[in-house]
């Protein structure tokens, strides 16, 4: 009894594992992902064991709106979304560094202002320079 | 109280939250079909059960149900995966969501940062779902839709930086506490830039119209999931709307105080005072709309007078309360916490039902041409603001 009421008393576990320092307070983080895991896996399971299975050649065919299916959809693909990948690559980087800087911006002061601002205007010189050559454009 | 003790309640409370987010999940989907109806002067689901709630049930099991198809030249282990893996990443981030005061499953200090992380991982089950269907449509519609969702990543995340110059601290817990003189919106004209920023691309990170491009249902007819049936096609759906809850929870947490009721200042100083008169003012506002809308469509007239009266009370409660010194409490916070999340919802619902679909050029334009000079100059604004601030008060 007194064991059921330690485990339903939140304010109290999180006390603890406030306390218990590091690694424990990253429990309820690997506690949602392991039943994440689970919600996402039984779903599947279930519905596995529940239903009918009686394939047949029309019902495996690439869905093409009704008509039959023409060769497959291995094919090359326009290359504006390698530019994306690449400019995102670049950006995602900067927000990585991004970041860190704004959560210690109070403690960096002055500095940390015109650090970043130089940070920032050297992406944006490069951000400009890829808008003049045309890597935003979609349709050419 | 020993280490497995700590780690059965955590998961405790990690089962609770997961499954109050599944039950939501199906009836954001019924409140979408009653939303709709609504807007376009219909019914919506209304046969099933009492004005038609039982619907998302028998829908559930309907899904359930159905026959498991996977075409027959689609890759059958990524086809498989792809689905569990939208709804994985979705799940995860659920724990370190503050749904009400001190109520986090895990408050771990880079929060927000996880949050983006595991999230951002969501487009692999969509692309690979889409290469694996071995379907033309699924091919272009997972393309499409990873572009789409690494290019809004940028502005969603710059726009939370801008927030977070002024929190400091990425913990969801710490950022709500943060904001203890005012909602992050009351206390800076600045963020309003934010917000928008941030609402336009979580829209387009959640696939939601008008950026639903990975599903147009007129020139890619389902999009990445056409080869989908049955659970599988339920798990994309399932993590579509947990994904809407997550992003609303961030904008709530972030930008809109969290679990703080509109008058929650501190009322020390004069623009204490003011953030607590805007509230008041926001909160009037907000109840005087939904009347008028209840008098108008006399259906929703309980419910409305209901909302507005527990909310008032609550409010008067967490004024006396702060002014005694006193905390807020499980059902207060939790009820401000969960109406701006549902606000949230219905505005992405409001605009689906509204606005109609951009064209894939403009979409890109959209987002690299405006939003993301745009999210660059708020952080610079913001970091100026918060210089020149620390400056004049003295840190």
């Amino acid at each position: 009894m007194e064991f059921i009421k330690t485990l339903f008393n939140f304010p109290q576990v999180h006390e603890w594992l406030g306390q218990a320092g590091y690694p424990a307070v990253y429990l309820g983080a690997l506690a949602g992902a392991v039943l994440a895991l689970l919600i996402a896996a039984v779903p599947i399971l279930m519905s596995v064991c529940l239903s009918p299975s009686r394939p047949s050649a029309a019902k495996k065919a690439a869905y093409e709106c009704g008509v039959p299916p023409v060769g497959t959809a291995r094919e090359k693909q326009m290359v504006r979304f390698y530019v994306v990948a690449i400019l995102f690559v670049l950006f995602d980087v900067e927000t990585a560094f991004l970041f860190p800087w704004a959560v210690a911006y109070d403690m960096l002061g002055l500095f940390g202002l015109i650090e970043m601002g130089l940070f920032l205007a050297i992406l944006i010189f490069g951000y400009v320079y890829a808008w003049k050559k045309e890597a935003l454009d979609w349709v050419y | 109280m020993t280490m497995a003790t700590a780690l059965v309640s955590v998961l405790i409370q990690a089962l609770l939250v997961m499954l109050l987010v599944l039950l939501s999940v199906a009836y954001l989907t019924y409140l979408e079909r009653k939303v709709a109806g609504f807007i376009q002067v219909r019914h919506g689901p209304r046969h099933v059960g009492w004005k038609g709630l039982l619907q998302p049930i028998a829908d559930g099991i309907k899904l359930l149900l159905k026959e498991n198809l996977v075409p027959g030249a689609a890759d059958r282990a990524v086809f498989n995966l792809a689905p569990m893996l939208v709804v994985f990443t979705a799940m995860a981030v659920l724990a370190v969501i503050p749904w009400a005061q001190g109520y986090t499953v895990a408050d771990i200090n880079i929060g927000l940062l996880y949050i983006l992380s595991i999230s951002s991982l969501g487009v692999y089950g969509i692309v690979l779902g889409g290469w694996a269907s071995n379907n033309k449509y699924a091919l272009f519609a997972s393309l499409r839709s990873a572009a789409q969702n690494i290019s809004y990543e940028i502005p969603l995340a710059m726009a939370l930086i801008g927030a977070i110059l002024y929190t400091g601290t990425l913990s969801m817990g710490g950022i709500v506490d943060a904001q203890e003189r005012g909602w992050l919106v009351f206390q800076n004209p600045l963020h309003w830039i934010g917000f928008a920023l941030y609402a336009v691309a979580a829209t387009a990170e959640t696939n939601r119209l008008p950026f639903d491009l990975p599903e147009a249902e007129a020139e890619l007819v389902a999009g990445f999931h056409i080869e989908y049936s049955s659970m599988k096609f339920a798990l994309f759906f399932m993590g579509e709307y947990i994904n809407m809850i997550v992003v609303s929870a961030i904008a709530a947490v972030v930008f809109l105080g969290g679990w703080r009721s509109p008058v929650t200042g501190g009322f020390a100083g004069f623009w204490a005072t003011v953030w607590t008169l805007m509230g008041i003012l926001l909160w009037s506002a907000f109840s005087y709309g939904l009347l008028r809308l209840a008098f108008w469509k006399k259906r929703f007239l309980k419910m409305s007078l209901a909302l507005v009266g527990l909310g008032s009370l609550l409010m008067i409660l967490d004024l006396a309360g702060w002014k005694a010194g006193g905390g807020f409490g499980l059902l207060s916070s939790g009820f401000w916490m969960l109406l701006k999340v549902f606000l949230c919802l219905f505005a992405m619902m409001w605009a689906r039902w509204t606005y109609p679909r951009y064209r894939y050029d403009q979409l890109m334009n959209v987002c690299w041409r405006i939003l993301l000079p745009l999210s660059l100059g708020y952080i610079m604004l913001s970091g100026c603001f918060r210089f020149v601030a620390n400056a004049l008060v003295g840190g």
